[in-house]
């Protein structure tokens, strides 16, 4: 029935895009988010709904959808370059095979990354992605939302649609993304213009952020509370009242305790004792022997390079006996360990050429955010006060993808990349505005001068324009 | 039962919100000129319109002085 339902939507979907192509897009987001194909059990698991999105996003753009404002930016290049060496290094892997699965999906998310920007030419378009993504994720946070209020959750339980620990159905995966969509559900509760920002809106955001949180709490995901933390400090840098938003966190944060499972304070207490916890012990491992492995292979070991580690180390068990706590060192002889960082992921797998695309990515996103965030703030005209907020949103969901990355092997998160996505297009459509704004203020200055007869000025510096 | 929750509810919203986008112009690219040529036949033509007032003011006010005189 629930695969009915599923292929029922598709199909609306598909039909609606014959009127606007774009909404393909929208549909293979959420295919690639939600994954309705895992969450049915039937006849939609023999149907190629990821394919067929796909093919009517890319086909659709390329021969039916308007183009005007489509631009291919340096950030594009960074990944199209990144797609062409995770290719090479694929070939030359350790581990051919396993490498040759992870590519198969990474391809898919870098290209749809490069892809993404392109479509996204109007504000509309826009928010319909950031829509699209943020009620895709939301499903997922409602319902596990819910079950975590009701008593369930716990570390490893099931509480997802798809519980095979995969993509964004990994608990400290979706802890990340969750916190990470926060800004983005505020920004909708002020500027949204598909659903006006009335009492309804500002009810359902206020329940998703509620889910959000939940979410490290519900699922025991430790990168989930250091998240929560950064959101808090980067959220300080535009709140007006620093001292009663502090106290109110406090105050909430407390009072949120007593409902809190012991389980989760035992799993939290960990966070401060990295010797005392196996996970952490062995991500130490682990991080040691990629660095010596990247010197040896600079040029990376293909994904899945991690396979081929075998690393002992001495973890301290606890043991109380009476009123008697007693510490044995034990060694542990640990073999083929994931990552469980994005950039020890990057270092190893696509060696040091690889991880410098991949901050250059996050980086420049986070300094084009910056740019847009100074220059547009303050602005009232119409049209011209929601760009502002969009970037700090989208900065800050950056920062703190970046910052779970650092515990998780999720540098190649298709949600992630739509963001970049969403980067570059808000960038690229503010670049475009300030060209069109110099381009009418041009003859003010002075009607002889014009863009064709060269972009300087008779002072010799760079029209705004060029300086965009 | 909570799955099909959630589930309902955000597919009514992305129909709604699906809907509204396809309804709506704005979804498609409107890419605006640059203002130049409006802009610089303006100007002129606010200038011409205070030199053209500006004398048959001072001449309303010389005709006046004329007849009061």
């Amino acid at each position: 029935m629930i695969d009915l339902v599923f292929l029922a939507f598709i199909g609306f979907v598909l039909m609606l895009g014959l009127r606007r192509p774009f909404i393909w897009v929208l549909l293979y987001v959420y295919i690639d988010i939600l994954a309705p194909q895992k969450i049915g059990y039937g006849v939609i698991q023999s149907v190629q709904v990821s394919l067929i999105a796909f093919a009517a996003a890319f086909g659709g753009w390329l021969l039916l959808d308007d183009k005007r404002g489509a631009k291919f930016s340096v950030r594009q290049g960074l990944i199209l370059a990144l797609l062409i060496y995770c290719w090479w290094t694929t070939g030359n892997a350790d581990f051919v095979e396993s490498a040759v699965t992870k590519w198969e999906w990474v391809w898919k998310a870098l290209l749809f990354g490069i892809f993404l920007p392109l479509t996204l030419t109007t504000r509309l378009r826009l928010e319909g992605l950031a829509l699209t993504l943020l009620l895709s994720v939301g499903a997922i946070l409602i319902s596990a939302g819910i079950k975590i209020v009701l008593g369930g959750g716990g570390y490893e339980n099931k509480l997802f649609f798809v519980n095979d620990n995969s993509g964004i159905y990994e608990s400290s995966t979706l802890a990340t993304v969750a916190i990470a969509m926060i800004p983005l559900v505020v920004w909708f509760t002020q500027h949204g213009t598909i659903f006006k920002p009335d009492w309804r809106v500002k009810i359902f955001a206020a329940g998703l952020i509620f889910a959000a949180l939940l979410i490290p709490v519900g699922t025991e995901a430790r990168t989930g509370l250091v998240c929560i933390a950064v959101l808090g400090v980067l959220a300080l840098r535009d709140v007006k009242r620093r001292l009663t938003f502090l106290a109110a966190a406090g105050v909430l944060g407390m009072a949120a305790l007593p409902f809190l499972p012991q389980s989760y304070y035992d799993r939290m207490a960990t966070l401060g004792e990295v010797g005392g916890d196996e996970s952490a012990s062995t991500r130490l491992a682990v991080w040691e022997w990629t660095i010596d492995y990247a010197s040896s292979k600079p040029f990376g070991g293909g994904f899945d390079a991690y396979r081929g580690n075998s690393f002992t180390y001495e973890m301290p068990v606890k043991e109380e006996v009476g009123n008697t706590t007693s510490v044995e060192y034990r060694e542990v002889v640990d073999e083929g360990r994931a990552y469980h960082s994005a950039i020890f992921e990057m270092l190893g797998e696509q060696g040091y050429p690889g991880l410098i695309m991949w901050l250059l990515l996050h980086g420049l996103g986070i300094w084009h955010m910056e740019r847009i965030r100074s220059r547009w703030r303050g602005r009232t005209a119409d049209g011209e006060t929601w760009q502002a907020p969009m970037a700090q949103a989208l900065q800050i969901a950056s920062i703190i993808y970046i910052v779970g990355a650092l515990f998780q092997g999720i540098a190649f998160q298709p949600i992630m990349l739509m963001i970049v996505g969403l980067q570059i297009a808000i960038y690229n459509q503010c670049k475009q505005h300030e060209s069109r704004s110099a381009d009418a203020k041009a003859p003010a200055r002075g009607p002889s001068r014009g863009r064709k007869r060269g972009k300087r000025s008779s002072s010799g510096r760079p029209d705004a324009v060029a300086a965009g | 039962m909570i799955d099909y929750f959630a589930l309902t509810l955000v597919h009514v919203l992305l129909i709604i919100g699906l809907f509204r986008m396809v309804q709506d112009d704005a979804l498609d690219p409107l890419v605006k000129l640059p203002q130049r040529k409006a802009s610089h036949k303006k100007k002129p033509q606010v200038r011409r319109k205070a030199e053209a007032v500006h004398p048959s003011k001072r001449s309303d006010t010389d005709t006046a002085a004329g007849d009061g005189a």
